[in-house]
């Protein structure tokens, strides 16, 4: 006996019987013709519940105006956003690596050094505070050095799951953005900036929670956010 | 306003034109927002979700492949993801009993994979043609047998079936392409 006809799957699926016995009988031993009936019960179980969202009504109106403000954040009309830094995805674990170096690089280098120069001043500070969804409590700090270092401490951060940190500086006026670089499990990193940065644009500095996943573009899920002042 | 088509609205979305936003939000705010409400039972939340859902779409817009399902169908899987990360949350910090507490009615809170599915069918059904729509209506929502769908519209039987059919194929392969199963995770 071959397999059901279409029509008889959907007398089935739909409650009925198949127009024929031979059907009825092929059914109640063939796997594959059960499977195809299983996901057609399955189908017309969902169909079932399509009157409960018949006529969806629309959010409340701040919701579109949080949307606007963190999107625009209140500037002008936006271009695709292009990373300017395009970086592969094995260079995010070499960076974690190499932030992690660098503070401790940094670290030795104050303690051992005798001459210790003062210490570089402070040129622009950012609040960081809980983006969207972030649970209110997460907060952080952003300092850029003179020299061209920016320092990022973050506390209460929820976790990142089998993901990384990583930080953005983001023009508000176009959403450009670039990585500035990877956060490990310390609460403090210091990333050095290019050297060519402007500042005055790129002045939304970003935390966000990225997968390994081989997308090296902005996740869409910043955790912290702030604009350097 | 112009009523886009949603391989228009797809288009200029991914585009960067910054009116598709505002589109999408009209478009599809509504079965978002209904997604995060029926899944998370506060309303609180829910707002926070939808909001979060657009912001997050719009800043990794260059990630849509329409290849791979529709714009709504992609909305619903970010949202999904921010929805099971919110309630995962509500556990570790021991608010579920709480959450649940405050919510009397057993409607909300529930499996967000459901509501998705849901409104995938919904929204293909609503794009079938009109006779076919009709049929599937009746079968889904009025449970008549495929001869009463006949007797009461006077199409022919085979007429019927061949609606359902159709109409079935059609969903599924939407069903398939944007429901909660091919984007968990």
């Amino acid at each position: 006996m071959p397999h059901l006809e279409q029509d008889d799957l959907m007398l089935v699926a739909f409650g009925e019987q198949p127009e024929d016995d031979a059907a009825a009988v092929h059914l109640a031993s063939c796997a594959h013709c059960q499977a195809e009936v299983r996901a057609l019960t399955q189908l017309v179980a969902v169909g079932r519940q399509t009157d409960q969202v018949g006529d969806l009504p629309a959010p409340p109106a701040r919701v579109w105006a949080g949307i606007e403000a963190q999107t625009r954040l209140g500037s002008k009309p936006e271009k695709p956003s292009q990373p300017i830094v395009n970086k592969a995805p094995w260079l995010k674990l070499a960076l974690v690596g190499a932030a992690a170096a660098i503070v401790a690089a940094v670290g030795t280098w104050a303690v051992v050094r005798p001459d210790t120069p003062a210490p570089p001043t402070v040129v622009a500070s950012a609040q960081l505070k809980a983006f969207g969804t972030t649970p209110a409590q997460a907060k952080g700090s952003a300092e850029v050095f003179s020299g061209g270092r920016l320092a990022v401490d973050v506390a209460n951060l929820p976790s990142a799951g089998t993901g990384y940190y990583e930080v953005w500086l983001i023009d508000p006026g176009t959403s450009q953005m670039f990585s500035v670089g990877v956060m490990g499990s310390d609460p403090r990193a210091t990333f050095p900036l290019p050297p060519n940065v402007d500042l005055a644009r790129y002045k939304l500095v970003d935390v966000s929670v990225e997968q390994f996943d081989n997308q090296p573009t902005h996740s869409g899920n910043s955790l912290l956010r702030g604009v350097l002042t | 306003m112009t009523e886009q088509s949603d391989d228009a609205l797809a288009k200029s979305f991914l585009a960067g034109d910054e009116s598709a936003l505002r589109h999408a939000y009209d478009r599809f705010g509504g079965a978002v927002f209904h997604l995060a409400v029926r899944s998370l039972a506060s309303q609180a939340d829910a707002e926070d979700v939808a909001q979060a859902t657009f912001v997050a779409a719009w800043l990794k817009r260059d990630t849509f492949d329409p290849g791979r399902g529709s714009l709504l169908g992609w909305l619903l899987g970010i949202a999904r993801n921010k929805i099971v990360d919110r309630l995962r949350e509500r556990v570790r910090e021991g608010k579920v009993e709480q959450s649940l507490r405050g919510q009397p009615e057993p409607a909300h809170d529930e499996q967000p994979d459901l509501v998705v599915d849901r409104l995938v069918v919904a929204d293909q059904l609503a794009r079938l043609p009109d006779e076919q729509r009709r049929v599937l209506e009746l079968a889904f929502y009025d449970d008549l047998t495929h001869q009463q769908i006949s007797q009461t519209t006077g199409l022919p039987l085979g007429t019927v079936k061949s609606h359902i059919r159709r109409g079935m194929a059609s969903l599924r392969q939407r069903w398939e392409v944007d429901g909660a199963a091919s984007r968990a995770g």
